[in-house]
């Protein structure tokens, strides 16, 4: 039994990140439908800006730091590569982020080389023990960044003037235009949250197991993610997150010794599974097609 | 007078030469409607015959690559660019084909490869099922789950595909005759891939073809012209992957080997990035594309040696940096892919010596 409460916890806690970065990627969906094939390498960027802030600054800082450069370079993917291709087809669109990855996939490994990065300095050990369950450090460090800060925006999207904004933009971009709200500074701030989202992903894992090229593995993890959730649902990415997270903790811990390597195929099965049943997802709107 | 002498000259010489007018459903439907054209198309298809005798292994090598590539392509092609359908599992495809082949090697390699194409399109049918309820993006994805589920059941399913091993072939025979040598093993590659080639070229043009391109334009007005959604979208799935298999069980043929790691997510990316520098929907973007993607490592290999050998190990770094960038730069700045440019410079060829 505590072996499962173990699994649980871990799961929720890695879910918590998987959960931060598919909020990101769902926001972009939803205010320009495009789906960013390029997500897990925002990770990865934001992992190596902070390994790269590290050399001078103390981690804490160089953390901190990450968040807004990731954003500038959410706006510039956005100028360079998201604006162009407006209103093209939906397979120029998931082409062209799917070239951004590779590109992006190669220029950060010409830029930073191939192997593990480990970073100076650490993050206070917050290992907690309840009774029999052993929270690592790790788990409680996800935890204590990834909730709070997807929670707040759950709630800034419902609650604050920028939220509303954003969902209009998402709702219809003309009738938003119309009432004067500057829809194409809403989409670029959309990109840019949506980077600096990976990047508390890729600082905090860089932060503690160092960063590599196997980070984009987690990346691709959005996709289930986003898909459970239902493509246009914030709060089904949040819950969804938590999801498969969990999924993959038990799976690892119970299937992996019976099936080695289902672990990173079992959230597939889920949203294959899920799609069968419900094609947009748990939490996603049908799309209502007018005649 | 000489100005109708002129005329005459100019419009003769459009009609026979260039293309330019088609009077006869004849003419739209030949593959080459002009005689210079079937000069050309004759003159290569001979070429194609004799390029084992000129060319040497390694050139060889790389040729029968490119024509296998070209030939998955072309599938994707029929999807993407016909039915507007996305699929992330290519890969799978051909790496259900490369498998089925290689347990039929040897003197049945050619049924080896025609059984791969065939698995594949039956597996291709299941995966088609869920496209009628799974659209766009969400189809997407579902195909990317397809391609990982895949290479999880390649990985464990040792008795089929040896695991992580994978399996060996012994070289395909014909008639006693071993195809050892990729010279040898061309002609094997010919007999598929040119049969295959003009079946897709015309494919776009047949009904069933018009059918996916007007599901891929509006599936709305599709039906209510009368397309029916079932059998078309099963249809273009179908098809994908029987050229994804055969295109598989040539590699495997080529390969000899067989391993999880040929078919990865990146090789479905490769092949999506055929399609797209290319350009989509047209026979001659799918082989302009594959020439493209197996040719540009095989240069950045030469570059790479050139400058020595500290610059190895950023090879496969720097090759993706190269189709990264080819694909935004295509897809920014000429949509129509390689095949865009090509016509461009066509245009201008043939009219050339008399332009109006």
């Amino acid at each position: 039994m505590s072996f499962f409460l173990q699994l649980l916890v871990a799961g929720i806690a890695t879910g918590a990140l998987y959960a931060l970065m598919a909020m990101g990627f769902v926001l972009v969906y939803r205010a320009t439908r495009v789906v960013n094939f390029a997500i897990g390498e925002f990770l990865l960027v934001g992992g190596y800006l902070t390994y790269t802030l590290n050399l001078v600054l103390p981690l804490p800082w160089a953390m901190v730091l990450t968040l807004p450069l990731a954003f500038a370079f959410g706006l510039l993917v956005e100028r360079g590569f998201v604006r162009p291709l407006l209103g093209r087809n939906v397979v120029a669109v998931i082409m062209a982020t799917i070239g951004l990855a590779l590109a992006l996939d190669g220029a950060t490994q010409l830029a930073w080389g191939p192997d593990q990065k480990y970073l100076e300095g650490q993050l206070p050990v917050l290992t907690l023990a309840l009774g029999e369950l052993i929270l690592p450090s790790r788990s409680v460090w996800s935890l204590l960044l990834a909730l709070p800060a997807a929670l707040a925006l759950v709630y800034a999207l419902k609650r604050s003037r920028y939220g509303v904004l954003v969902r209009a933009v998402a709702e219809s971009e003309v009738a938003a235009l119309a009432m004067k709200i500057p829809a194409p500074r809403i989409v670029a701030l959309v990109w840019g949250l949506s980077a600096a989202l990976a990047a508390v992903g890729g600082a905090l894992l860089a932060g503690l197991s160092g960063v590599g090229p196997h980070l984009i593995a987690m990346g691709l993890m959005v996709f289930p993610v986003a898909i459970l959730g239902g493509m246009d649902s914030v709060g089904g990415a949040l819950l969804a997150g938590m999801l498969v997270g969990v999924a993959e903790s038990l799976s690892r811990g119970y299937l992996e010794a019976l099936v080695p390597g289902i672990t990173e195929a079992t959230p597939f099965l889920i949203v294959l599974l899920v799609l069968l049943a419900r094609p947009y997802g748990l939490f996603g709107e049908r799309e209502i097609e007018r005649v | 007078m000489w100005y109708r002498i002129a005329r005459k000259l100019s419009e003769t010489y459009s009609r026979r030469f260039a293309r330019a007018v088609r009077e006869s459903y004849a003419e739209d439907e030949a593959y080459a409607p002009t005689p210079l054209g079937r000069c050309a198309l004759a003159l290569f298809l001979g070429l194609l015959f004799l390029l084992p005798l000129i060319l040497g292994p390694y050139p060889m090598y790389v040729l029968s690559l490119t024509a296998i590539a070209a030939l998955g392509a072309l599938g994707l092609h029929l999807l993407v660019g016909g039915a507007g359908l996305i699929s992330l599992g290519q890969a799978a495809f051909l790496g259900i084909g490369a498998y089925t082949a290689s347990h039929l090697s040897g003197p049945l390699a050619p049924l080896g490869v025609l059984a791969g194409g065939l698995l594949a399109a039956l597996v291709g049918l299941v995966l088609g099922l869920p496209s009628l309820r799974i659209k766009g993006v969400y189809l997407a994805i579902a195909t990317l789950a397809f391609q990982f589920l895949a290479i999880l059941v390649f990985n464990n399913w040792e008795s089929f595909t040896g695991g992580i091993r994978g399996r060996n072939l012994a070289p395909a025979e014909i008639l006693g005759h071993p195809l050892d040598s990729p010279g040898a093993l061309w002609y094997l590659i010919l007999a598929f891939t040119v049969p295959l080639f003009f079946y897709g070229k015309r494919l776009l043009s047949t009904r069933a073809g018009r059918a996916w391109l007007a599901l891929r334009d509006n599936e709305l007005s599709a039906q209510v012209a009368g397309v029916e959604l079932v059998p078309t979208k099963l249809s273009a799935f179908l098809l994908s992957a029987f050229y994804a298999g055969v295109a598989g069980g040539l590699l495997a043929n080529l390969y000899r080997t067989v391993t999880p790691e040929h078919f990865l997510f990146g090789v479905s990316v490769q092949y999506l990035a055929m399609v797209i520098v290319g350009g989509a929907g047209t026979v001659l973007g799918a082989v302009l594309g594959a020439a493209f993607v197996v040719l540009v490592p095989e240069l950045l290999n030469t570059l790479v040696g050139a400058l020595g050998p500290a610059y190895a190990g950023a090879l496969a770094a720097l090759r993706n940096v190269v189709f990264g960038t080819l694909i935004l730069a295509f897809l920014i700045l000429e949509p129509r892919g390689l095949v865009g440019l090509w016509s461009r410079v066509r245009d201008y060829l043939r009219t050339w010596p008399l332009p109006y």
